[in-house]
């Protein structure tokens, strides 16, 4: 088992931040259940099937486990797969501040422009705990929905915090309603 | 007839042999009928008699010696050659009415000629029709004729028979076909007409009032139907009446129903009953003319219904204090009666017409889910049930008027969209007349159920129901006890007693105690253990309450039937500037007293225990619904919960939504993975 330590240690021989949004794609590829932990046969079977079998061959791995996030349904992947790793065991849903840590990395690379009001108001009007739900739907929230909300539809199946949030956009004058229809 | 010889007749001298009969009949058609001899007409039908065999004959010879198409162009000829030069000339000569009196005689005689030619060419019958002599007959005719009909409108008298007698002719001439009666006359007629009105109704318009201007229409309509039956031919009517309608109001629709002095609007205003039942009449010929009618209809109903609302808001302010529960009685009577009033519009004057059941349906949902006065109207009238239904209620009415009365606001509660928040209203305040013995009349309490249970399904009405025969099994076991009290004095207890057994569920829950009081009454009168005199300010600060919560609380407790706390100064309202000290000679006759709770209080609990019973209403809504279809669109499920559940209330969009994102955090639901906007039932 390697445990926070552990992943630590691996960190500093690999020359990455602990941090690092990398680390979350190489949870991905090792099929981590837990965020911080690998268990044995999770790092093994990691490494074999990267085909790593030495240190110099598994930081050349570093920047093509990176690139992998371009792909937009790898990146839906690896988001998808987040909430599971991340949320405590035994929780339906994923804590309201490992969500946020979450939503930062994971939107810095997908360059949502709403990813920080989004924060903010997850924090000031909801507070509680995140479903897998809303987790899922967020993603495609910010695919779909461009950041003036022009095509957004008020009657569409968004989960209700969202429909909130696009209140709380219009509200806080970040956008503006939409003028027609 | 003899037929026999059957030697070949050639053209000329078989038509020679006609041309005498043909001569003979202009003669007779032209001449004075007193120079005709009975001898003359016996000949005459001698002759057409042999004509019959002459021209069968003449017919039926083989080629080249068949002469039909040569007789019947001869006779086309015969018939152009009278009518052009005798009958057209002497129709020339004449003008106006008198050419139309010579045009129905001639065609009395063009009617008699063709009828004894026809004998005469008895074979060839079938071409007789002498069509092409008569458009420009016509067209001589129409215009006169049309001059004569606007002459009437304007009412001038005509002669009706000799127009029908000319209408006549252009209906026989078609020979059942209505082709000539309707391109000939009937169409330059309808565009006549419309001209005509057209004209009328941009005069009338600008000079006359809408209730002027629609007994004109009115009046217009009417004429131009007995001018159908008088002398047009029928099945000019819809037509006719269609052209004038669309003159008269179609085109002036807006203009007419917009006036501002006289208009619909104003017609609703002074209840003009008749021009609005007159207004119904015109307009529900017309396709989709009633419905701005309709919707202004719904606009001003609406409109005074919200100035009920007003008014109850104003009094309300104004009188904060103790009677406002009869205002709130004499806002739900008002609206009743605004109810009756409107529903006898659209019974009388609007014919019960569909559109107007919708407007007015419409319009009331639109106040009746108002707040009046920090209550919900669901509220309003349970109260307003409790005050009929109570002992001493404040509404002193008869049986009959009671019954009456309890329909109507029945009735009123269709329009209402809590109708979930009525039946905990409702039953709460049942279980105090039931169990505080204060309900008037046990008929008058089923029948409002029976009422309640046709409208709104027998789940609404069951734990009440539950109530009623709760309390009627109560009273019977006790009249068995009394009586075996009665026959068994050994076992008489010493004291009185009495058993209401109560079924868990059908009644709202209260907590008992000896000394029951909400936590921030009971919080504010242990601040007067540590001392005997406070400020408002003092009491605010140490409960941490807002001032409004305050305020009905010391009010309760201070300016109420009982006054536990004596306040300064000693008036009805209290003030952030007021002093309270417990008033230790406080005593009362009864061993319990009850200090009414500040009202907000159990509203709000009502309404809490409402949106949760909705909560859990909305969760099996979905669940049946998606049960059944398994999958299902986001925007269909929400619009089929919202149709299962409109029965009971109207729920919002957001919690319908909120529902089924708990459901699918509990995995009774799961978005499809392709398609988010797709719901997934999962078994």
């Amino acid at each position: 088992m390697i445990m926070a330590d552990g992943i630590s240690n691996l960190c500093n021989d690999l020359q990455v931040n602990p941090d690092d949004i990398v680390m979350l794609v190489l949870a991905w590829e090792m099929r981590a259940e837990t965020m911080c932990e690998f268990s044995k046969q999770e790092f093994i079977g990691g490494v074999q099937s990267l085909e790593i079998d030495s240190m110099e061959k598994f930081k050349k791995k570093i920047p093509i486990l990176r690139s992998q996030l371009k792909d937009e349904d790898t990146f839906r992947d690896i988001y998808n797969f987040a909430f599971d790793w991340a949320k405590e065991k035994g929780q339906k849903s994923l804590a309201l501040e490992t969500g946020i840590a979450l939503w930062q990395l994971l939107f810095a690379e997908f360059k949502w422009p709403l990813v920080d009001q989004w924060c903010q108001f997850i924090q000031e009007r909801h507070n509680k705990a995140i479903s897998r739900d809303l987790w899922l739907q967020l993603l495609e929230f910010a695919r779909t929905v461009d950041s003036t909300l022009s095509n957004y539809d008020a009657e569409g199946a968004w989960p209700w915090l969202l429909d909130e949030f696009v209140e709380y956009l219009i509200e806080t004058g970040a956008c503006t309603e939409k003028s027609d229809e | 007839m003899t037929i026999n010889q059957m030697k070949t007749i050639e053209l000329e001298e078989g038509w020679e042999f006609m041309q005498k009969g043909i001569t003979k009949l202009k003669k007779i058609l032209e001449g004075s009928p007193d120079s005709f001899s009975s001898e003359e007409y016996m000949m005459l039908y001698t002759v057409l008699n042999l004509k019959n065999s002459t021209i069968y004959n003449m017919c039926t010879q083989k080629p080249p010696h068949d002469y039909s198409q040569h007789l019947y162009e001869k006779y086309k000829e015969a018939f152009e050659e009278y009518i052009n030069s005798t009958v057209l000339s002497s129709l020339r000569e004449k003008h106006d009415e008198f050419m139309l009196r010579e045009l129905v005689k001639r065609w009395a005689n063009h009617k008699l000629m063709v009828r004894w030619l026809s004998r005469f060419f008895h074979y060839l019958d079938r071409y007789f029709i002498a069509r092409r002599s008569l458009p420009a007959l016509n067209e001589v005719g129409l215009t006169c004729f049309r001059d004569l009909i606007d002459q009437e409108r304007e009412g001038e008298q005509i002669d009706r028979a000799l127009l029908k007698n000319v209408l006549g002719i252009f209906v026989e001439i078609g020979m059942g076909e209505m082709e000539y009666y309707e391109n000939d006359f009937e169409d330059a007629m309808l565009k006549d007409t419309a001209a005509y009105y057209s004209r009328k109704a941009s005069n009338w318009i600008v000079e006359d009032s809408c209730p002027d201007y629609m007994l004109k229409a009115e009046e217009c309509l009417k004429k131009e139907k007995d001018r159908v039956s008088h002398y047009l031919h029928s099945s000019s009517e819809a037509k006719l009446l269609e052209k004038v309608q669309n003159e008269l109001l179609v085109v002036y629709t807006n203009q007419l129903l917009e006036k501002e002095h006289s208009g619909c609007r104003a017609l609703l205003r002074d209840d003009k009953v008749e021009d609005l039942s007159r207004m119904y009449r015109l307009f529900h010929r017309i396709p989709k003319g009633l419905e701005p009618v309709a919707n202004m209809f719904k606009q001003h109903v609406t409109a005074e219904g919200m100035v009920l609302v007003q008014q109850a808001e104003d009094s309300a302010s104004n009188k904060a204090e103790s009677s406002s529960g009869s205002q709130e009685q004499v806002f739900v009577r008002k609206v009743i009666e605004l109810h009756d009033k409107y529903m006898a519009y659209v019974t009388d004057s609007f014919a019960n017409n569909s559109l107007f059941h919708k407007a007015l349906k419409e319009a009331f949902e639109v106040f009746c889910n108002k707040v009046v006065a920090g209550c919900s109207s669901a509220e309003l009238l349970a109260s307003y049930c409790d005050n009929i239904l109570k002992k001493g209620g404040s509404e002193k009415l008869s049986d009959d008027a009671i019954e009456e009365t309890l329909d109507k606001v029945v009735k009123l509660l269709a329009y209402i969209s809590d109708k979930d928040l009525y039946a905990e209203f409702y039953r709460k305040k049942l279980s105090r007349r039931l169990l505080f013995d204060k309900s008037a009349n046990d008929d008058h309490e089923r029948l409002i159920l029976t009422k309640l249970k046709q409208q709104c399904g027998g789940q609404f009405t069951s734990k009440m129901e539950g109530m009623v025969t709760d309390l009627t099994l109560a009273k019977e076991n006790q009249n068995h006890f009394q009586e075996y009290l009665n026959n068994n004095s050994a076992a008489n207890p010493g004291i009185d007693l009495t058993v209401t057994v109560l079924t868990t569920g059908f009644w709202p829950s209260y907590k008992s105690s000896d000394l029951s009081l909400p936590v921030e009454m009971a919080a504010a009168l242990l601040l007067f253990n540590a001392s005997d005199r406070l400020s408002y300010s003092d009491i605010k600060s140490q409960l941490n309450l807002a001032d409004d919560d305050l305020v009905r609380l010391l009010q309760s407790l201070s300016c109420a039937k009982y006054k536990i706390l004596t306040k300064e100064p000693s008036n009805r309202t209290v003030s952030s500037t007021d002093h309270f000290e417990f008033n230790s000679k406080f005593t009362d006759r009864m061993r319990r007293i009850r200090i009414p709770l500040p009202p907000v209080d159990e509203r709000k609990k009502v309404v809490e225990d409402v949106d949760k019973d909705r909560r859990y209403a909305i969760d099996a809504c979905i669940v049946r619904i998606m049960k059944s279809r398994k999958v299902l669109p986001h925007q269909q499920l929400v619009l089929e919960c919202v149709e299962q559940l409109s029965r009971m209330f109207k729920p919002d969009f957001k919690a319908i939504k909120k529902r089924i994102e708990d459901l699918i955090t509990r995995d009774y639901l799961e978005r499809d993975k392709e398609n988010p906007n797709l719901f997934k039932y999962l078994a």
